[in-house]
């Protein structure tokens, strides 16, 4: 019985003593190396099918309680997602707007407040935006908005406090002095409230001027400088009995989704 | 010699189906023990040698697979010895339900020390209890069917491959 007990002892011990050989020899690097190989080459069919079953079968491999959980957790995925993009989206333009109007502000000798267009127009006031400086931030009411490269956006009309309401330079309530970007003299008055281009009356039937001219301020408007671009002339208006041509601006500045904005406010 | 080759092959094909296509499908299906059920089959088939040899050769495989901190191979030369031990000196007779049972608590407590050991030396897994409980089930499910299914299969083999050493 004894010699029996010591049998056994004898066999567990050379057996462990092998698999301990064997455990050791599994950690060696060309042991490794060897058996991944010829793993990786026998199980990799097999793997690519169970993938396939995996992916394609997880109707069947899923309760109905976990495909509806799973549902739920994609169309949330979807949704933050779409709004991780929508703030990058706005995060990008919002940067690109920024970078353009520091080149043009390094251009000029002007010095702007910046401002973002927090509210957009209402419907019966289409033109109108809310922007989060006022009159504690130095806005004052005639001060011009530009954005991108010193396009004019539109003019303070109301100021509050920490907001102002900013005219789009398409509103009825805008009327400017402008002129031709090759002259310097005030050649007519550009008013908005025309839909989405401006129309610049009282320019005289003998002034040179041609579709697609730029049209830029004139500086006749005590606050709002001469230079800043307004937009290029879209139509031209001809009546032979009235003295005045009729010209149809037509905005350059993104006025629909401009987000950044500034005010010169130290004139 | 014969029948060693086909014994390494049936190892190999357990071990690579285990390995490369029931490990790939989704949890719980990729907790399902095939090699373990068929190793403690073998001890209970009065084929101890058998039985050890492809306990500690899923060790190997477990250890060539993935960097355990410890040999999963002496885990599984441990289990075997164990299990041969107890089914040699103190199981009567190979029932189902014994067969099953031993099915059952090898995969527990391979699975469990594999997991504590792993603990041990800093290896977090994703494993619950109920997981293991799980693969125990599976474990217990493929002994039932290898308990039915074995002795017919062994039978048919044998009319129909002829061996060189039985002629």
């Amino acid at each position: 019985m004894r010699s029996r007990s010591v049998e056994w002892g004898i066999r567990f011990a050379l057996i462990i003593a092998g698999s301990l050989i064997l455990a050791v020899l599994a950690r060696a690097d060309i042991v490794r190396g060897l058996s991944s190989t010829v793993f990786g080459w026998l199980e990799r069919p097999l793997t690519v099918v169970g993938d396939g079953v995996s992916e394609q079968g997880e109707v069947v491999f899923s309760s109905r309680g976990e495909l509806i959980e799973e549902l739920q957790e994609r169309e949330q995925q979807v949704l933050d997602l779409a709004r991780t993009a929508s703030q990058w989206e706005q995060a990008q333009q919002e940067r690109d707007e920024a970078l353009a109007l520091l080149n043009y502000l390094q251009t000029t000798t002007q010095t702007a407040l910046p401002a973002r267009v927090r509210v957009r127009a209402a419907p019966e006031d289409a033109d109108v935006v809310l922007i989060d400086k006022g009159g504690a931030d130095g806005v004052a009411i005639g001060q011009p908005v530009i954005v991108g490269d010193g396009m004019l956006y539109g003019i303070v009309m109301d100021v509050f406090a920490q907001t102002a309401r900013v005219a789009r330079v398409t509103d009825q309530h805008v009327t400017l002095g402008a002129r031709l970007i090759s002259s310097n003299e005030t050649i007519g008055v550009i008013e908005g409230g025309h839909g989405p281009v401006m129309q610049m009356r009282f320019v005289g039937q003998d002034t040179p001027v041609q579709v697609n001219d730029v049209i830029v301020t004139s500086g006749a408007d005590p606050l709002v400088p001469a230079g800043i671009v307004i937009g290029l002339v879209n139509a031209i208006e001809e009546d032979p009995n009235a003295p005045f041509l009729t010209l149809r601006v037509e905005p350059l500045a993104d006025l629909s989704r401009a987000r950044l904005v500034h005010v010169f406010n130290d004139l | 010699m014969i029948r060693i080759f086909f014994q390494a092959l049936l190892l190999l094909l357990c071990v690579v189906i285990e390995f490369g296509f029931l490990h790939a499908l989704p949890t719980p299906w990729s907790l399902i023990p095939l090699c373990l059920p068929v190793a403690v089959y073998f001890v209970f088939q009065l084929r101890p040698a058998l039985g050890l040899v492809w306990f500690v050769g899923i060790g190997l495989a477990s250890d060539l697979h993935a960097s355990s901190a410890i040999g999963v191979t002496l885990i599984g030369a441990l289990l075997g010895c164990i299990l041969v031990y107890v089914v040699q000196q103190h199981v009567s007779h190979s029932s189902l339900y014994s067969v099953v049972a031993s099915t059952g608590l090898t995969v527990l407590a391979w699975g469990l020390s594999v997991q504590f050991l792993q603990g041990l030396s800093g290896v977090v897994t994703d494993l619950s209890f109920l997981d293991q409980l799980i693969a125990t089930g599976f474990g217990m499910l493929l002994a039932t069917a290898f308990a039915f299914l074995g002795p017919w299969l062994a039978k048919y083999i044998r009319f129909s491959v002829r061996l060189p050493d039985a002629a």
